[in-house]
């Protein structure tokens, strides 16, 4: 059986992104808003990470004015960044 | 007639000499020290005169007797010092002999010595090493190349998608900035801080003449440079409180000298001083 690629199918559409600090550098999970199947994916992996003691973060604007620490996951975030556990030393 | 190849082409010859300093236990496990270091020399500069040369039985008879009357040091060296050795290098010069020491430790100490010690049994018994045996060194040689430059790749890349990250959370300005000088500024809560290169006490909160009141200390374990610095930023900008009571934090004085550290969480007390004199 062979794989076939149509160059005219359009490219996977995605409308939120997690960035995942670890020591490879981040790892991207993204989602589509529109398929429950994704949402439900990116909701386990954000509640994964919470509660493995990551800091979640919601990232919008240049200025990092609009950037806020959010703990409930929002299927209509575009960009969060996840941070590992901070401690002091 | 045999030949000495393979181990000896392998093992990692010193670019420059080396200057060690081991602290030991003793003046006598130092002695011991300085003659192990100087027996691997002798050890190499011997192996190497030997090698790629087609060697007669007299001149393997006095490489034998060389290498044989250098092989208790060695024997001492790693009885001795297998777990007991600290050691450091004081050269200020020497960060590429500390390589050939990490070298030495994970390549001779392992795999050579085995080598060498075949060598040793084929000079004696005349025996030249078959042509699998120096095409399986060669091929651990390979290997282990290609697994170092790996681990270097991965390292490059994972440094490189950190600092994409981090300038993507960045504005126009403190990219150039970060750019330019290694550090960027941040202005909360009508504070500037400056979060420099670095994971131990890079943030800064400085006054208006860039002069450093504060340094904070407090990071994300395990993740490349570039993601400390977003995480310093993104928890800084959303809460300042919860950054303050995380950091150790350390006040300097009007000329610069240190005047108290706070531990986490104690650090929170600073900013409630500020804000109440902020208040007041």
């Amino acid at each position: 059986m062979t794989m076939q690629t149509n160059t005219d199918s359009p490219k996977p559409k995605y409308t939120g992104e997690m960035a995942v600090m670890g020591k490879e550098g981040d790892t991207k999970h993204m989602w589509d808003k529109t398929k429950p199947v994704e949402v439900n994916r990116a909701r386990e992996l954000f509640d994964g990470f919470i509660k493995d003691g990551y800091t979640a973060f919601s990232v919008a604007g240049e200025k990092g004015d609009k950037d806020k620490q959010v703990r409930t996951f929002d299927p209509n975030a575009e960009r969060l960044i996840f941070v590992p556990p901070v401690q002091a030393g | 007639m045999p030949t000495i190849t393979g181990a000896a082409a392998n093992i990692v010859q010193p670019a420059a000499p080396v200057v060690l300093t081991i602290s030991a236990a003793s003046n006598d496990s130092t002695t011991l020290d300085t003659a192990t270091w100087n027996a691997w020399n002798q050890i190499y500069t011997i192996t190497q005169r030997y090698t790629n040369t087609t060697a007669t039985t007299a001149n393997m008879h006095a490489l034998q007797t060389e290498l044989n009357a250098l092989v208790n040091t060695w024997t001492a060296w790693n009885i001795t010092y297998s777990a007991a050795t600290t050691m450091t290098i004081t050269s200020a010069t020497t960060v590429g002999n500390l390589q050939v020491w990490d070298n030495w430790n994970d390549v001779y100490v392992v795999e050579a010595a085995d080598r060498e010690n075949q060598i040793r049994r084929d000079i004696l018994s005349g025996k030249r090493p078959s042509a699998e045996q120096q095409e399986k060194w060669r091929q651990e040689e390979i290997a282990r190349k290609d697994a170092e430059a790996k681990r270097l790749r991965e390292e490059l890349t994972a440094k490189d998608k950190a600092i994409v990250l981090l300038k993507s959370c960045l504005t126009p300005q403190q990219i150039e900035e970060y750019e330019q000088k290694k550090c960027f500024h941040l202005h909360v809560g009508g504070k500037v801080y400056r979060i420099e290169q670095g994971s131990h006490g890079n943030v800064k909160l400085v006054d208006k003449d860039g002069k450093v009141k504060r340094s904070f200390c407090v990071q994300p374990r395990g993740v490349p440079e570039g993601d400390v610095l977003l995480a310093q930023k993104l928890l800084l900008e959303t809460d300042e409180k919860r950054f303050y009571e995380l950091a150790n934090v350390t006040e300097f004085g009007a000329q610069g000298e240190h005047l108290r550290t706070l531990h986490a969480p104690r650090g929170a007390d600073l900013l409630r001083e500020v804000q109440q004199k902020t208040a007041g």
